[in-house]
């Protein structure tokens, strides 16, 4: 759930006029979602434009045909400056420069037999063709920069390119689309209105290329899908949370968030949610509740870079389908960091390798973990949207 | 008594162009002087103005070079001596008395007498002393602070011998130390010259055109024209 | 005590005391030295940090820019952006919209108000060294709300302002509030401009600039776009990216490296700041001189005790090190006087020499001043060296002073031969200055020049000794025809100055510099007020001048409104007058910035003219009315050696231009010149008809300057005029004439200087001269002769010296003034002027320097007669 990320940018911006308005403000004028979202595709592919925050992430585990792996993700987000109606410009002259939407993107490549991770991150604002959300007949295309995904009946075809790195991949869903929560309506705190609206493609098969540098390898896998939007502030008392999806051979998979509460919460018990989704093979979905899910933290990880701790290890049980897992990660290195005071968020978002049983049958497979939060006090003031 | 020649010349000959204000240049300088002077000499060197002994004076004292013949003086052969040993030569072998007395103006009475150590390189607060004897002996215990411009001739003349002798030099080269002193003083100067010899052994060559040291010369040179001429000189008398 | 310390006592026990006997000269000198080595110093002081202003504010506008692709003199279409941002090469686009504006009821006060897109902007300027260190909040405030913007402290602290206030910027449409979103600090970008500058969305301004909504249209239009590609990237690499991107530009677009632009300025600079340079060495060299002045004074009057510590068998060395040292101790000195000066003066000259260049070069992104330590060690050194040199002759002299001059035996003469030497020496000189006078246009650069000048004063003051020697003769002959009234002194002076030596000709030597400079300076800046004024009245003709706020600030990006236009030629046809619009365009080629105007060459027959250097005006302008020809200014083209019939070829606005020059024009437009081409050829290739600015005429009106008047109170009351400036014709001619005249104070000040060190050798000079001749002159008296007698000799002497330092000085600045407008003005402007002579002006100048010569002789005559005549019998 990168779209926490994200959120958790905004969070920074304490005191500035732009928190304080939305303190006031924001929560009346930006829509709520509190019940089932009600998707209509391929319309509901396309952009939420009075929600504040959105994204399409893409993260996946690939391999060339000598078995070279990779892991990728790309996630283009939106985010609105502004609840709607709360500016206007004075005047008749309104220059198309002028918007309430930037859209962030982030590209990283995780290349699990050099151990080298490689990532971009990039805002720009969407005007004048730099960024945006637009449909071609059935088709949604998202971009930003040279970036984009185009998402059309019976695939997705994702692309991103820096000097440095490379991603080009056609995208097949092996799956019906997978709706989370309650018709999309997916709970993020106690409170109702704390809620996204979420759906997943939970797995495609991904054939293309992967560039490194001057090198590229032709490559295919499997590959996760999250469209989320949202414009609901996070409860207080957040400090970051843990995110999970697994694609098990046997062809189950599961999507399970946790958030943390701080450390007064924790004590008292307070705080905190949990939830997730289990995907059978042809697609189905059963909705999991924060008690369904147990998460345990096992080995952890201290970046030199960033000096924060993560635990890399993981068991997460969902005894009510007597499913235990145990989570490695592929490669230890693969943290997207902000730089001090450019305000962004550090985090790691890397490939996993999964063991571990359902109903006393062995299994295993591989997915992404996005892990927030670890990388020291959060800090308020200013942040970037990167 | 017989000493070995302090100064041995022989055939010495320095001639040179003087501008003369207006019409060209003369001739003047010396010619072909061939003489030796004994250590212990008070020797004088006489003539008329022009006669040429200031230039053979100069020639001695190493402030000079021939154009031709030899010179040597106090141990050092000057024709062909390199300008630091002539350097060498005048602050450690001659001790210099001038008729118009050559203080520094800007100096002291003692930094005056205490030059040629300066010169020489040697540490001056023991010259110091040697330089206040000195200065004792001459009578001018009372003036070493003061600047010449408040002294008599006589005292910047006692002065300047202080300064000749203050390296202990064999040789004292005089050159007319009394043509602008009063009569006693110029008494004063040349019993004091007297002095240095027969009390210090040391050589005075003192070039002058007056008679007044006649009686006590150990030698005389005459000179005219730039020449030699012993006995056969002219009697000339200076106006 | 080891050798250093001990000759450093000896030292100021045989300088310092006999300093005191003459502190009055010594101090005179002390002050000279002080004065040159100031501004020495301040000059190139203000000349770093003029380069420094320029180049480290082009960086920070620049930021990490690597190219930056421009509008060919015109404005360039802002979603290209979006575009040059799909190449994976490409780490930042920006797009950047700036303009000068006033800030209202403000009028001294103007900000550069600078839009970009702020996070594109950001990811450029990122990890460089001028990083928009403005926070995501504040940053998305700037984008949120549609009328703020981030003020520099400079401007701030100016108006008073803090964040949450208001400024109102006068824009093309008129005033317009803006909101202060924040600070902005004075790091990075919010030094630019001193702090007068403000930060906002590029949508804001492209909306406070708009005129009509088309001008906002399909992400509408920005100065440039600043591209930053990927960091790592080897030369090859970027080749091949432009190679890529160029062909996905629009037509009007082209690409270019982003340190073009500071380096054309820093050429257009380099001459100014190789003139300046020089009178920064000149004035060290005044210092130079009077130390010589000095030193030769006190070793000569002290020849004889240098006589004395040689007799006593003080080494050769020993008079060389101690005048070298007292030339090195008055440098020190003179040095620590100087650093007080230096701090009144550097900061003023910083300030003038910053205000010219802003006035005639290129606007300066800053004017702060820096100051560079390594400077003053430069000047330290500098002065130390020029002072141990200037002291070397004099010192080498005393050196040679024979031991034998102790028993007051004179020195052996030196040949006539060296008369001889002398003179062909100096013909040497002035034959070698003439290549090197035709140098410059072939290395762009003015030193040979300067050189040559050089070898032309040394050259001319070399010539003295015949010169001299043959006015004596003269005047020894025209006198001895009546030598009863003339008395014997002169033909004593005469007989004398035949003989006089190389000290003699270094002071004359510097009358000659002296009065040179003064002819020279006098006739180019008489030549140039002729011309220039010619120029002002026929191409700067008009009797009102309209143009957007701050049009040339904002190298006239932006048009007159319609309704304005509307409005002029309506009052215009009302007052019976007539309109000649013109537009103009910032280009650069050849290294080189110009502009290339475009307006009715045939109105402009009429209204105005020309002055053509080369061409036939018959020919030309007809030719260049029907866009068959351009005509250029001198400046443009001399700089790149064209002449009439070579071809222009530029791309503006998209428009390929290939037309030969027809003829070419005297301008002191001083922005690196003007191509003038006709209004409607233009229009006709495709140009744009927008006004950019209008000139006036009323050639009907009885009185032109009260219809200009009228009319301007007209517009400003007229809301039509809101955002544009409005100036008469006699009111801009007056501002363009003063602001030359300004430049031209340095000149008067050279001038003077140089006037008053001369004044200085010739005294000095004599009384020298006087010191060696001590004996010749106390004889003289001694023979009865009066101190009339006496007094007479020196002031014909001291008259004689002037009289020929007056005809060589002559003879040697009109020379002078020919290369200064023949070479130097073209070498260093481009331009030239008609040579033209005030004569009354120069005739003056004469009888004022024989005046100061014989004025200079008086303390010579008091050294002369100070001594009773008593010392000449001491000494044979």
């Amino acid at each position: 759930m990168p779209w926490m990320v994200f959120l958790l940018g905004l969070l920074l911006l304490g005191g500035t006029t732009f928190s304080a308005q939305a303190g006031k403000e924001g929560q009346s004028r930006f829509p709520t979602i509190t019940g089932p979202c009600d998707f209509v595709f391929p319309d509901a592919h396309g952009a939420h434009p009075d929600h504040r925050i959105e994204w399409w992430y893409y993260t996946g585990n690939l391999r060339t045909p000598q078995g070279r792996p990779f892991g990728f993700q790309l996630t283009f987000f939106r985010s609105r400056m502004h609840a709607p109606g709360t500016v206007t410009t004075h005047g008749e002259q309104r220059s198309t420069w002028r918007t309430a939407q930037l859209h962030p993107a982030h590209f990283a490549i995780s290349d699990l037999e050099s151990e080298t991770f490689h990532y971009e991150k990039r805002t720009v604002r969407a005007a004048v063709n730099l960024a945006g959300v637009s449909r071609q007949g059935d088709d949604v295309l998202v971009h930003q920069g040279g970036w984009s995904t185009v998402i059309g009946p019976d695939q997705h075809a994702i692309q991103a390119a820096t000097v440095d790195l490379g991603l080009d991949l056609r995208l097949i869903p092996k799956k019906p689309v997978a709706i989370q929560g309650n018709g999309g309506y997916s709970r993020k705190g106690s409170r109702p209105e704390s809620a996204s609206c979420y759906y997943s493609f939970t797995r495609l098969a991904a054939d293309g290329t992967v560039r490194v540098g001057d090198q590229t390898f032709p490559v295919t896998g499997e590959a996760w899908m999250d469209h989320e939007y949202a414009s609901n502030l996070l409860e207080e008392g957040l400090v970051g949370w843990d995110w999970f999806s697994v694609q098990l051979d046997d062809g189950w998979d599961l999507m399970a968030f946790r958030l943390r509460p701080d450390e007064q919460r924790a004590r008292l018990g307070q705080g905190g949610w949990a939830g997730g989704g289990l995907i059978d093979p042809q697609g189905r979905v059963t909705p999991l509740e924060p008690e369904d899910l147990r998460f345990t933290p096992g080995r952890t990880w201290t970046s030199p870079r960033s000096k924060a701790t993560y635990p890399l290890w993981w068991e997460i049980a969902v005894p009510k389908v007597e499913l235990s897992l145990t989570i490695s990660p592929r490669m230890l290195a693969q943290e997207l960091v902000s730089e001090p005071g450019s305000g962004g968020v550090t985090y790691w978002e890397g490939a996993v390798e999964v063991r571990g049983a359902r109903s006393g049958e062995a299994v295993s497979g591989h997915g992404y973990a996005e892990l927030t939060g670890y990388a020291g006090p959060v800090p308020l003031g200013p942040g970037s949207a990167e | 008594m017989p000493s070995a020649p302090i100064a041995a010349l022989k055939h010495v000959t320095r001639r040179y162009r003087v501008p003369n204000h207006g019409e060209g240049a003369v001739h003047a300088g010396v010619r072909d002087i061939s003489a030796n002077i004994p250590a212990g000499a008070f020797a004088l060197l006489k003539g008329a103005s022009g006669s040429g002994k200031t230039t053979l004076l100069s020639l001695i004292g190493g402030m000079d070079r021939p154009d031709s013949g030899s010179l040597h003086v106090a141990g050092t052969i000057l024709e062909s001596a390199a300008d630091h040993e002539l350097d060498s030569f005048r602050r450690r072998k001659v001790g210099f008395v001038f008729q118009t007395f050559n203080l520094l103006p800007t100096l002291s009475v003692l930094e005056n007498a205490v030059l040629p150590a300066i010169l020489d390189r040697r540490t001056e607060a023991r010259a110091k002393d040697h330089a206040r004897n000195l200065l004792t002996w001459l009578g001018l215990e009372h003036r070493l602070h003061h600047t010449p411009d408040q002294l008599s001739g006589g005292e910047m003349q006692r002065t300047a011998i202080a300064r000749a002798l203050l390296n202990d030099p064999p040789l004292i080269l005089a050159d007319e130390p009394t043509g602008n002193l009063d009569s006693r003083s110029a008494a004063l100067v040349i019993d004091l010259l007297l002095a240095l010899v027969t009390d210090q052994g040391r050589t005075v060559i003192m070039a002058t055109h007056s008679d007044q040291a006649d009686a006590v010369a150990s030698l005389v040179l005459r000179l005219h024209d730039g020449e030699l001429c012993g006995d056969a000189c002219p009697n000339l008398s200076d106006s | 005590m080891p050798q250093p310390f001990r000759f450093l006592n000896f030292f100021l026990r045989f300088n310092l005391r006999h300093a005191r006997g003459q502190w009055a000269r010594t101090l005179a000198v002390l002050l000279g030295v002080a004065v040159g080595a100031a501004v020495f110093s301040g000059v190139r002081l203000a000349i770093d940090a003029s380069s420094r202003n320029l180049t480290q504010g082009m960086d920070l506008i620049a930021g990490n820019a690597d190219f930056v692709v421009t509008g060919q003199g015109g404005l360039v279409p802002a979603r290209i952006t979006a575009e040059l941002l799909t190449d994976p090469a490409v780490h930042a686009a920006v797009p950047v919209l700036e303009r000068i504006l006033a800030v209202a009821h403000q009028p001294e006060v103007t900000i550069r108000l600078r839009g970009t897109d702020l996070i594109l902007e950001d990811r450029l300027r990122r990890g460089g060294h001028a990083p928009l260190d403005i926070s995501f909040a504040v940053l998305t405030d700037l984008l949120i709300q549609p009328r703020s913007l981030l003020l520099g402290q400079g401007a701030a602290e100016r108006l008073g302002l803090s964040a949450g206030d208001t400024v109102t910027l006068i824009g093309p449409s008129g005033p317009q509030a803006f909101e202060i979103a924040d600070l902005l600090p004075p790091r990075g970008l919010g030094r630019v401009e001193d702090g007068f500058i403000a930060v906002a969305d590029i949508a804001a301004v492209q909306e406070f600039l708009a005129g009509d909504s088309r001008d906002l249209a399909d992400g509408g239009v920005a100065d440039r776009i600043d591209l930053r590609l990927s960091p790592g990237m080897n030369d090859l690499d970027r080749e091949a990216v432009l190679a890529r991107l160029s062909p996905k530009l629009p037509a009007q677009t082209s690409l270019a490296p982003a340190d073009q632009r500071r380096e054309s300025g820093m050429m257009l600079l380099s001459a100014y700041h190789e003139s300046l340079t020089l009178i920064s060495f000149v004035s060290l060299f005044v210092g130079m001189f009077l130390i010589y002045s000095l030193v030769s004074l006190n070793a000569a009057a002290r020849r004889g005790e240098v006589a004395v510590l040689r007799a006593l068998g003080g080494p050769r060395w020993l008079p060389l090190g101690l005048f070298l040292g007292e030339g090195a101790l008055l440098a020190v000195l003179g040095l620590l006087a100087a650093l007080p000066l230096a701090l009144v003066f550097t900061p003023r000259a910083a300030n003038l020499i910053n205000r010219t260049i802003d006035d005639l070069f290129l606007r300066l992104p800053s004017q702060t001043l820096h100051l560079a330590p390594w400077e003053i060690g430069l000047t330290i050194g500098v002065t130390l060296i020029v002072a141990v040199l200037a002291a070397l002759h004099p010192a080498w002299e005393a050196a040679r002073a024979s031991p034998r001059e102790a028993l007051a035996m004179l020195a052996d003469t030196s040949s006539h031969g060296q008369n001889r030497r002398i003179t062909f020496s100096g013909i040497c000189c002035l034959l070698g200055a003439i290549p090197l006078f035709l140098l410059p246009a072939a290395l762009n650069s003015l030193w040979p020049a300067y050189c040559g000048v050089f070898l032309l004063f040394v050259g001319s003051a070399l010539q003295t000794p015949w010169v001299l020697a043959a006015a004596a003769r003269a005047m020894e002959r025209t006198t001895g025809l009546r030598p009863a009234l003339f008395g014997p002194g002169v033909k004593l002076a005469c007989r004398s100055l035949r003989r006089a030596g190389p000290r003699t000709s270094i002071a004359v030597g510097a009358l000659i510099t002296a009065l040179a400079l003064y002819v020279a300076l006098s006739v180019m800046i008489h030549s140039f007020r002729t011309t220039f004024l010619v120029w002002v009245e026929n191409t700067v003709s008009g009797d009102v001048f309209v143009t957007p706020a701050n049009a040339e600030a904002n190298e006239y990006r932006d048009a007159i409104s319609q309704s304005a236009q509307d409005w002029i030629l309506a009052q215009t046809a009302a007052q019976g007058g007539q309109v000649l619009p013109y537009r103009r365009a910032y280009l650069e080629g050849d290294g080189y910035p110009y502009q290339f105007e475009t307006m009715d060459m045939s109105a402009f027959s009429t209204l105005g003219s020309f002055l053509f250097k080369h061409g036939d005006p018959g020919s030309a302008l007809p030719a260049a009315a029907q866009g068959q020809g351009v005509i250029v200014s001198e400046t443009w083209a001399v700089r790149r050696s064209v002449g009439i019939g070579d071809r222009f070829q530029a791309v503006i606005e998209g428009i390929r231009l290939d037309t030969p020059v027809v003829g070419i024009v005297r301008d002191y437009r001083t922005r690196g010149g003007v191509i003038y081409h006709d209004w409607d050829a233009f229009i006709a290739l495709g140009g744009n008809p927008r006004w950019e600015g209008v000139r006036i005429y009323f050639p009907e009106a009885d009185n032109p300057q009260a219809a200009a008047a009228r009319f301007r109170a007209a517009l400003a009351a007229h809301p039509a005029g809101q955002g544009l400036d409005v100036t008469t014709g006699v009111d801009l001619r007056n501002l363009v004439t003063d602001i030359f005249t300004q430049t031209f104070g340095i000149t008067a000040l050279l001038m003077g200087v140089a006037l008053l060190v001369a004044g200085v050798g010739v005294a000095t000079t004599l009384a020298v001269r006087v010191l060696e001749r001590r004996k010749e002159l106390n004889t003289l008296r001694a023979l009865g002769g009066s101190r009339g007698q006496i007094r007479a000799l020196i002031f014909w002497e001291a008259g004689i010296i002037g009289l020929v330092g007056a005809v060589l000085g002559l003879a040697c600045g009109l020379i002078l003034s020919v290369v200064f407008i023949e070479v130097i003005n073209k070498q260093g402007f481009g331009w030239t002027f008609v040579f033209s002579v005030n004569w009354r002006e120069l005739g003056l100048a004469l009888p004022g320097l024989l005046a100061a010569a014989l004025a200079a002789a008086v303390p010579a005559t008091v050294l002369a007669l100070r001594d009773p005549p008593a010392e000449a019998l001491k000494e044979r």
